[in-house]
């Protein structure tokens, strides 16, 4: 399996300011998980293209538990050790839809702008 | 702390579960278990830095939500301006007068006089019995100081002594300067436990009679003379005309037990002259000790008091009771002043809580008008600790705003103060704002802060707690509103009442009938210099030149010498006999000032019977005038 040796991210899978909360929005309304599930969900889904560095991992995550996004617990998970799962609440959830919505315009808008034409101009 | 704890154990644990974790799928990925943890760790990155960087999440919450308040407070204030400057001001008033009265009392009641050990200091003597004088001091009959106390009884461990508060002595040299000199015994600062800045401390042999004049000079002293120049230390200095050799110099901010000398001269007394049971007058000085560990000013005065009845018997002309007295140098420093001090501080006291109760009046009164707002902001989900904690955010803000105002204010207060301030108030010259007194004024914002803000919080917990709207009294209920504006009422009265005690007391000092005629009669005191004026005739014919001149200016109505002024200073004699009657000392000592003819006359005291001086008195047979 191939694994990047350095741990710091690589610099075309560095994450947009502001999209790691996203992000974590997303994975924990799958299902609760703990920091380390988030970190591996996260590279699992993106296929291995986007690596998270942990240590900014649970600042963000305390944070967004601070805002009152995310809701924390200790629990023993099934290999029978303790950890702290986070889980969405409400406001996450609403927080969830709202900034994948401006997520959404502003991957449209800058893909208008990538792959738009002014008219008159022929790309060369 | 706890809760503090509870964030470091809950971080720590969390991040030892994500190695953890991380280790585990390592290994089940085949990697061999260390290499696993190191891969693990090093994915990671730094713990510390982690750690720190989650702390400050914790910490930059709370600054950044009060910032959050404090912002939507001023823009509150910006909608009503009037509202915010009126509690301002209201709480500025209160604060600054309280910050400006600290720094004038904090000399007299708190602040630690600069000795090393300084409760352990006393000034120590018999009571002086003057009859008419209100707090006679305490002082030490010179025979009866070296016969008694030398060495130091118990539960002193050392003693020693000052003659008088420093008299006036001239600099007679390039920039002349009438200066305060002080003799003291040559074990003076070590006693106070004072280490000279520079040089030397006196040595028993520059006591001694007749030994070369040597000098410690204060820090100001130094500075002025010398320009702080560090080989001042064994230069001279010409004092009355003579040479006198610095060998010290003092730390600055030292303060004499009593007076405020520039210069301090070993006392160099004459050996004592023998015993005469008719002597009449006789040295005295101001002792000071210090006490053993653990002993106070009460189990002294009781252990000394048969050394101070000793000490009196050797006085045959008395032979009363006497008064033994122990007590902290900083009373000796202040006297009577602590009581009045006390009393200020405790009215300015009042006049603070009055000022924070009516600006919670009006913080309250602001939350009744604003509880549409609150109940709105309840609706939408705030939760209750939040708007407590928004309203409590104004108050605060309120009294760090009132606090720096007030600070502004005090200064100029305190200007007031010192100009109105009379002399007698001890140290008063010195009071000044500093760092000790801005700690004091910070403090003293904080908790009117938490004061005015305790009440207006607790009742927008209230407003928050009625939820969505169903009724619109959130504000303050009526047996609340009673409560606040009785207490108001109440304060006011009893502030009204104790001012106005005070201000009675106060004209009753001022009112005191003096015995004369203070309006239209100035004073004024000339020191010789004995360098100049060395016999009584030049002395004599300076004064008679001078009183001659004034009586002759237009506009003087009468003019007279005298070594002292009423209420001023006076010399003590023991009581004589009358008509052959001898003197008892249960009729104490008595107070005698000298004066020419026309003093009478001049301080228009009513002789109530028999006669003024007459010119004749000068040359004839001695004459006096009692009291």
């Amino acid at each position: 399996m191939p694994r990047h040796s350095d741990p710091a991210p690589s610099r075309d899978a560095a994450l947009l300011q502001g999209t790691l909360d996203l992000l974590i929005l997303r994975i924990v309304a799958l299902e609760p998980l703990h920091g380390y599930g988030i970190v591996r969900r996260i590279e699992q889904m993106s296929g291995e293209a986007l690596q998270i560095r942990q240590g900014s991992l649970y600042p963000a995550l305390y944070r967004m538990e601070q805002r009152g996004l995310l809701t924390a617990g200790w629990k023993t998970n099934d290999s029978g050790k303790e950890a702290k799962y986070y889980r969405l609440t409400k406001a996450g959830r609403q927080a969830l839809a709202e900034e994948t919505e401006g997520w959404k315009r502003l991957r449209t808008a800058i893909d208008l702008v990538l792959e738009g034409h002014l008219p008159g101009y022929e790309e060369v | 702390m706890s809760k503090r704890h509870k964030f470091e154990t809950g971080m720590s644990r969390e991040i030892e579960s994500h190695l953890e974790q991380a280790t585990q799928d390592y290994i089940a990925r085949g990697l061999p278990p260390e290499e696993a943890r190191l891969r693990a760790r090093r994915e990671f990155g730094p713990i510390d830095l982690a750690k720190e960087e989650l702390r400050d999440t914790r910490r930059l919450r709370w600054f950044a939500d009060f910032l959050r308040d404090a912002r939507f407070t001023l823009r509150t204030w910006r909608r009503n301006p009037a509202f915010a400057a009126g509690v301002v001001a209201v709480l500025a008033l209160g604060m600054g007068s309280a910050t400006a009265l600290f720094s004038v009392l904090d000399r007299i009641l708190f602040r630690p006089l600069p000795y090393a050990d300084p409760d352990r200091l006393v000034s120590f003597g018999e009571v002086l019995p003057l009859a008419g004088v209100a707090s006679p001091p305490e002082i030490m009959w010179e025979r009866a100081y070296f016969q008694f106390w030398q060495p130091a009884p118990q539960p002193f461990q050392s003693v020693t002594s000052m003659m008088g508060r420093g008299g006036p002595c001239d600099l007679t040299e390039e920039r002349p300067e009438r200066l305060s000199c002080a003799r003291v015994e040559s074990n003076f600062f070590d006693v106070l436990g004072v280490p000279v800045l520079l040089g030397r401390n006196f040595t028993a042999e520059e006591d001694r009679k007749g030994a070369p004049p040597v000098a410690i000079i204060t820090h100001a002293l130094w500075q002025r003379r010398f320009g702080g120049d560090p080989a001042a230390a064994g230069k001279m200095l010409q004092i009355d005309g003579n040479p006198v050799r610095v060998v010290g110099v003092l730390p600055p901010g030292f303060e004499s037990p009593i007076g405020e000398p520039d210069l301090f001269l070993p006392q160099q007394l004459p050996p004592l002259p023998p015993f005469d049971p008719n002597q009449r007058s006789a040295r005295f000085f101001t002792t000071v000790g210090r006490l053993k560990p653990g002993v106070t000013a009460q189990q002294a005065t009781a252990a000394i008091a048969p050394l101070i009845d000793a000490g009196a018997k050797l006085f045959p002309q008395f032979t009363g009771p006497t008064k033994a007295r122990v007590r902290n140098l900083r009373d000796l420093q202040v006297g009577d002043a602590s009581r009045t001090a006390w009393l200020v501080l405790a009215a300015s006291g009042v006049f603070l809580l009055m000022v924070c109760v009516n600006a919670t009046g009006l913080l309250l009164a602001r939350i009744a008008a604003r509880s549409r707002e609150f109940e709105m902001r309840a609706a939408l989900g705030a939760g209750r600790a939040r708007l407590a904690r928004l309203a409590f955010a104004e108050s605060i803000l309120f009294a760090i705003s009132a606090g720096g105002l007030g600070v502004c204010f005090s200064r100029g207060l305190l200007e007031v103060f010192l100009r109105l301030a009379p002399k007698s108030i001890p140290e008063i010259e010195h009071a000044s704002l500093d760092l000790r007194v801005f700690a004091v004024a910070a403090v003293l914002s904080l908790v009117c802060g938490v004061a005015i803000g305790l009440w207006p919080a607790l009742s927008s917990w209230r407003a928050g707690s009625i939820g969505a709207g169903s009724r619109s009294t959130a504000g303050l209920r009526p047996r609340a509103r009673f409560v606040l504006i009785s207490t108001q009422i109440a304060l006011t009265v009893a502030l009204l009442g104790s001012s106005g005690l005070l201000l009675h007391s106060l004209l009753n000092l001022v009112r005191v009938p003096l015995g004369f005629q203070s309006e239209q009669t100035l004073t004024m005191a000339i020191t010789l210099n004995p360098a100049n004026y060395p016999d009584p005739q030049r002395q004599t014919a300076l004064f008679e030149q001078v009183l001659a001149r004034i009586q002759a200016a237009p506009g003087t109505i009468a003019a007279s010498w005298s070594n002292a002024s009423p209420l001023g200073t006076y010399i003590i004699t023991t009581g004589f006999p009358v008509d052959g009657a001898a003197a008892s000392r249960e009729a104490g000592l008595l107070r005698i000032r000298y004066a020419t003819p026309g003093y009478v006359e001049t301080f228009r005291i009513p002789v109530v019977k028999g006669r003024a001086f007459l010119e004749a008195d000068r040359d004839g047979p001695p004459v006096a005038i009692l009291s």
